[in-house]
């Protein structure tokens, strides 16, 4: 039987009405599921996080007493000041499109577009962290020899052989493919499976042959 | 309440039939629905400032409703995702010879991707092509090619389920 000769049918059943329990909450979903929401609110909580964090680190990279922990806070605390209006403006990004009259075709991309820049973002910043976390885990106190840690450091970087060299570049190669891996694995996770799907769909959107 | 809002919930009121069939064909279970309607609603809402009365409040609440649904995330099952239309085929009695016909063509169509099911819920509702295309951004032809090709897959899958429900 074709469609249209079960037109009413269909629309009978489609027309049922959904329970709902409050029709008044127009204004606050708990715990939304909506794709976007969730992601803004991420954003947010990040940003929030490295607003938190980076007076602590910027008090320690001033009082600090040892010059290695300075740079390591300031360091850091750049970093997150960095960081803070590239999430802010893609959470902005998502607010203007979350408040956007878009056709479906153009919601898509632009969903799509946000999500793969969110991917990229997160790729990004966590590459980005694995060289400067160890680098200055590492050499700050060897540079910089203050405390026992650094003279043992520094002792240890007299006696350094290009071999330790060798082994300190490859385990921070090994580190940034794991953490590449395992970043991507998450994020895909999440939203691989999604976009992947979103993507086939705009493509037969874009040709319908 | 604002003023806004109550203006709101009345125009929402008169096209809650709308947001139902939404519901129906992009939420599995009752939990699923009821959330995607306060999505939708919520969403209605957020956007609804935005709404300069260009087109017509249908239109507009169709758009709205289209996109937060396609971009809903289902509630993660235990025991995978195939509940799909069941509950209706579970409660109708199958007598009927067109009640048969209708679950089974409402069945093929909740296997339809998100973008066709957005196409078919317009068709039903009796939209010209023009407001598809509005809706959904796509052009007419585009439109016309993909409906006539979405109606003779559904044919195809009803034909196919009933000659493996026959069969069987």
């Amino acid at each position: 039987m074709d469609l249209d000769a079960l037109k009413s049918g269909i629309n009978n059943r489609l027309e049922q009405p959904v329970t709902v329990m409050s029709r008044t909450v127009v204004c606050k979903v708990p715990r939304s599921r909506g794709l976007l929401i969730r992601l803004r609110r991420n954003l947010w909580i990040e940003t929030a996080l490295y607003l938190l964090c980076t007076p602590f680190m910027l008090f320690e990279a001033w009082r600090s007493e040892n010059f290695s922990m300075t740079i390591y806070n300031a360091t850091f605390s750049v970093v997150m000041f960095l960081l803070v209006p590239v999430f802010a403006r893609l959470a902005g990004r998502i607010t203007r499109h979350i408040h956007a009259d878009h056709s479906v075709q153009e919601g898509l991309n632009e969903l799509l577009d946000i999500l793969k820049t969110y991917q990229r973002r997160y790729l990004q910043f966590n590459l980005l962290m694995v060289p400067v976390c160890m680098i200055y885990a590492v050499a700050l106190v060897i540079a910089f020899p203050g405390t026992d840690m650094g003279n043992d450091q520094a002792d240890t970087l007299r006696l350094a052989t290009w071999q330790i060299w060798l082994i300190f570049i490859g385990l921070l190669g090994i580190l940034m493919m794991t953490t590449w891996y395992l970043s991507r694995w998450w994020i895909h996770w999440l939203y691989g499976r999604f976009i992947r799907d979103l993507e086939a769909e705009l493509k037969s959107v874009d040709d319908p042959e | 309440m604002s003023a806004s809002e109550q203006a709101f919930l009345g125009r929402i009121a008169e096209h809650e039939r709308l947001i139902h069939k939404v519901c129906r064909l992009y939420a599995d279970d009752p939990a699923d629905r009821e959330d995607l309607f306060q999505e939708i609603l919520c969403q209605a809402w957020r956007s609804y400032a935005g709404f300069r009365e260009e087109s017509r409040f249908s239109t507009w609440l169709y758009r709205v409703a289209l996109n937060t649904a396609i971009t809903h995330l289902r509630k993660k099952r235990r025991f995978g995702d195939n509940a799909v239309g069941q509950d209706w085929v579970r409660n109708e009695t199958q007598a009927d010879p067109y009640e048969e016909e209708v679950q089974l063509m409402y069945a093929a169509i909740n296997r339809l991707s998100r973008i066709d099911k957005a196409i078919i819920l317009l068709y039903l509702e009796d939209c010209s092509y023009e407001d598809m295309s509005e809706i959904m951004g796509m052009s007419v032809s585009n439109i016309g090619v993909r409906l006539n090709r979405i109606r003779k897959r559904l044919k195809e899958d009803c034909e196919h389920q009933k000659s493996a429900r026959d069969g069987s």
